[in-house]
């Protein structure tokens, strides 16, 4: 069979196995060539610490004298027993799904207002919910330190402005509730990020598809419920986990506005990390070395999930054949 | 396992990465430390770093100064946030960048600081081969040169930079014009802690929008107030009492000064919010707060914020009425600049120390003129002009004000290869102060949770102390007991028994 055979013969989309083979071999020294300096990052800033961290955490290291106070799994069993990491990672997870939970599905709402052909200003909208994310987190921080401090902070001079309070709330300064406000300035901070991924992934939805709907005189909300969701599935699980994980990293709001604090309210698995290697001389680098495995653990559960559901949305919307 | 060999370049390049890439990542490589050089005519650059960034503007006049007196001698002083500080120094020195003079203080034992920092290879001695002229060392009083602190084996490694005897907790600084307007004799602190209280009392009944005391809560910086409070009615030492060798958070006197400070709060005489304490000062600058405790540092502080020295008072920190008066600790810990173990340059740069520890040098007066604390070696009276500081130096210069604690290493030199102390009070470092913030602001019951953070401290320091007497350490509790001391006297040097 002549090669232009083939090419006309094989499915729209695939190349034929023969081209394919000769194109792979012709380029096959391009792509090492390429991929190189990626591998040489990849495994000097994250495969190379990854497998150092594992090895200190088996010494009683300060991260400085030389690692010979080899201790097994000694730091694991320490860590097992540390009220404190316990309530890190407590803390660390449900800040992680409280985020996740508040800042996707308004985000989503808002993605959908302003993808809408109709709305005016579209760009201004979104500069406006961005903003927000190039923010420094230190200076975030900042602006709700001034902005919540119950002795001047305009947001009780607002309330005990209007009447509704007559003593200064102090959100940041009591155990019930820094944590929550953490995660609500969290949701401030990064809701801008999720709405741009929200509107990346509503515009992968085939515009035929709401074209045919309102041949069948679908409304919005069917359209809505019976294309937009289901379309936007495996984008969905992606985002909701990407949310997940980088929720699980909070660490600079932490360290400007509560130090993790009040007592220990607001530890979270960096600040947790970072105090034990760090505040205090000799450093713990083999402690919090071990700390950091395991919540790298948890965070690798958490984005290999994210395959196993991406998988499955994925089969899901080739079922509606697109 | 003993001897685990990481070949050097491999542990260099896991330091720069290790804990899955959080951590802060600095250059590596450079040229490795050069055999030491002798005094020459030719270009010489003298590399000095500290955490003491509200001086550059002082270092450049330093830097400019000597290099007018010394043409072949540039100073490149780097200051830096001491969190960054203390995380980039140990790199600098496993990657050989290290500067020829460096600033360093111990946090845990601050006493150790040379032990720790010998043991770690960074310090060459000063002099030749440590052996120091007779007239440099006539400019610190006597008994400043320690064996074990600042000397070893003969050889003189450090000199105590700040004095220790001014230097420290223990001031009480109020906002003249909230005194006056609450009615209050803006000329006259309170002296004991009921006078404290009443003062407030008069504050919030006529000035109602502002409030008595702001005492900061985030982080480590509750100990702003409680070193003043628990030097009052016990020790400051933090955390630790020497008197009967162990953690004191527990103990009857400290949880009095926490009921104390806990009865202001509840009172509604603090400023609301976990504020650190760059928050407090301006609130009191700002005309807010009215009362403030802290260090001998206030006075420069508060000038760089343009709060004059006219608008606050200082004072010794008040007493307890109804309980004995405890001292703040006097201690041989302010050894802070040293000669870096990988200068190329050890002669000029020891040239140099001299030359910043003339008593009436340029150094000095420009130190003590800018108000950035006061000297180990020089004559603070003279040269600290502010009104504020002079009133910092009569308060600190009182008779029992500051007391000289008994120093557990001169009693078992041991304890310079011991890590049982500093083992047991890095176990969760910050603790005491997250445990006072928390029983502060959410009214919890601070007895239980300070008997919880003693014991386990005090079991990590027995224990360990038992394991390395078996290792042929001597040393033992009783090298960190001093029963016959009390907190407000000197301890008398004689009663020294070396075990």
């Amino acid at each position: 069979m002549a090669e232009a055979e083939i090419v006309a013969a094989a499915p729209a989309g695939r190349l034929p196995s023969l081209e394919a083979t000769r194109r792979t071999g012709g380029t096959a020294l391009w792509i090492v060539l390429f991929l190189a300096p990626f591998i040489a990052l990849y495994a000097g800033f994250t495969l190379w610490p990854l497998l150092a961290t594992v090895a200190y955490s088996l010494f009683d290291w300060d991260g400085i004298r030389p690692l010979s106070h080899f201790i097994g799994l000694g730091n694991y069993q320490k860590i097992a027993a540390d009220p404190v990491f316990w309530k890190a990672f407590t803390n660390t997870l449900i800040f992680a799904v409280l985020n996740t939970i508040i800042k996707l599905p308004p985000a989503l709402v808002l993605a959908i207002v302003l993808t809408r052909k109709w709305l005016w200003l579209k760009r201004i909208f979104r500069t406006v919910f961005f903003v927000p994310v190039i923010l420094p987190v230190s200076v975030a921080g900042l602006i709700f330190t001034y902005l919540l401090n119950p002795s001047n902070g305009s947001l009780n001079a607002v309330l005990r402005g209007v009447g509704l309070v007559h003593q200064p709330i102090d959100l940041l300064g009591h155990d019930n509730t820094a944590l929550m406000a953490l995660v609500l300035i969290s949701v401030w901070q990064v809701f801008g990020q999720y709405l741009i991924y929200w509107m990346a992934a509503l515009q992968n939805v085939p515009d035929d598809l709401y074209e045919v709907a309102e041949i069948d005189g679908s409304g919005e909300w069917s359209k809505l419920r019976h294309i937009t969701l289901p379309m936007i599935r495996p984008m969905a699980v992606i985002i909701t986990l990407l949310a997940l994980v980088n929720a699980l990293h909070v660490f600079g709001l932490v360290v400007t506005l509560t130090s993790g604090g009040p007592g220990r309210s607001t530890y979270v698995m960096s600040y947790f990390i970072y105090t034990e290697a760090f505040s205090q001389i000799p450093y713990k680098y083999g402690y919090a070395s071990a700390a950091a495995l395991l919540f790298g653990v948890l965070a690798l559960i958490f984005v290999t999930t994210q395959g196993f559901f991406a998988r499955k949305a994925e089969i899901l919307r080739r079922a509606y054949g697109v | 396992m003993k001897g685990f060999a990481t070949p050097p370049f491999l542990r260099r390049l896991g330091n720069l990465g290790a804990l899955g890439g959080m951590f802060v990542v600095m250059a590596c490589g450079g040229k490795p430390a050069a055999a030491p050089t002798q005094t020459s005519a030719q270009p010489v650059t003298l590399k000095i770093s500290d955490y003491s960034p509200e001086q550059k503007d002082f270092h450049k006049q330093v830097a400019d100064q000597y290099h007018t007196e010394h043409p072949n001698v540039t100073i490149e002083w780097n200051s830096i946030a001491q969190a960054q500080y203390n995380q980039t120094m140990p790199l600098a020195f496993e990657s050989h960048q290290a500067p020829d003079i460096f600033f360093w203080k111990s946090d845990l034992n601050p006493v150790l600081t040379m032990s720790y920092l010998f043991d770690q290879g960074w310090i060459r001695p000063l002099g030749k081969e440590g052996a120091v002229p007779p007239d440099w060392q006539k400019r610190w009083p006597d008994g400043m040169f320690v064996e074990g602190v600042n000397v070893k084996g003969g050889k003189v490694y450090g000199f105590p930079f700040t004095d220790n005897k001014i230097w420290g907790p223990g001031y009480f600084y109020w906002n003249k014009s909230l005194f006056k307007a609450a009615g209050l004799d803006e000329n006259k602190a309170p002296s004991t802690w009921n006078e404290l209280a009443q003062d407030c009392a008069a504050i919030k009944s006529k000035e109602p929008d502002k409030f008595c005391a702001a005492v900061p809560l985030k982080g480590t910086d509750p100990q702003r107030w409680w070193f003043n409070l628990a030097g009052s009615i016990m020790t400051d030492q933090p955390f630790f009492d020497l008197k009967s060798g162990r953690f004191d958070l527990n103990d009857p006197r400290l949880l009095k000064a926490f009921g104390y400070l806990q009865s202001l709060y509840k009172s509604g005489y603090v400023a609301p919010g976990v504020n650190d304490k760059d928050f407090s000062r301006q609130q009191v600058a700002a005309g807010q707060a009215a009362m403030y405790m802290d260090g001998a540092w206030m006075p420069g502080v508060w000038a760089q914020q343009g709060f004059d020295s006219s608008k606050y008072g200082v004072a010794a920190m008040p007493y307890p009425d109804d309980a004995p008066r405890g001292g703040l600790a006097q201690r041989y810990s302010e050894n802070k600049y040293w000669l870096s173990s990988q200068s190329t340059h050890p002669q000029e740069a020891w040239e140099l120390i001299q030359w910043m520890t003339q008593p009436d040098g340029f150094f000095a007066q420009g130190y003590l003129k800018g108000g950035f604390g006061t000297l180990a070696y020089a004559n603070n009276q003279k040269y600290l002009t502010d009104p504020a500081m002079q009133q910092v130096i009569r308060v600190g210069t009182t008779k029992g004000f500051r007391a000289l604690d008994p120093e557990p290493l001169l009693k078992c030199p041991d304890l310079t290869k011991s890590k049982a102390l500093s083992d047991a009070s890095a176990l969760h470092p910050n603790w005491e102060w997250e445990t006072i913030t928390d029983a502060i602001v959410n009214n919890k019951n601070f007895a239980t949770t300070a008997k919880e953070v003693a014991d386990a401290r005090q079991k990590v320091l027995t224990e360990e102390l038992d394991k390395e007497k078996a290792s042929g350490l001597k040393v033992s509790l009783d090298c960190y007991t001093f029963a016959d001391w009390n907190y407000n006297q000197d301890f008398d040097v004689s009663k020294y028994t070396k075990q």
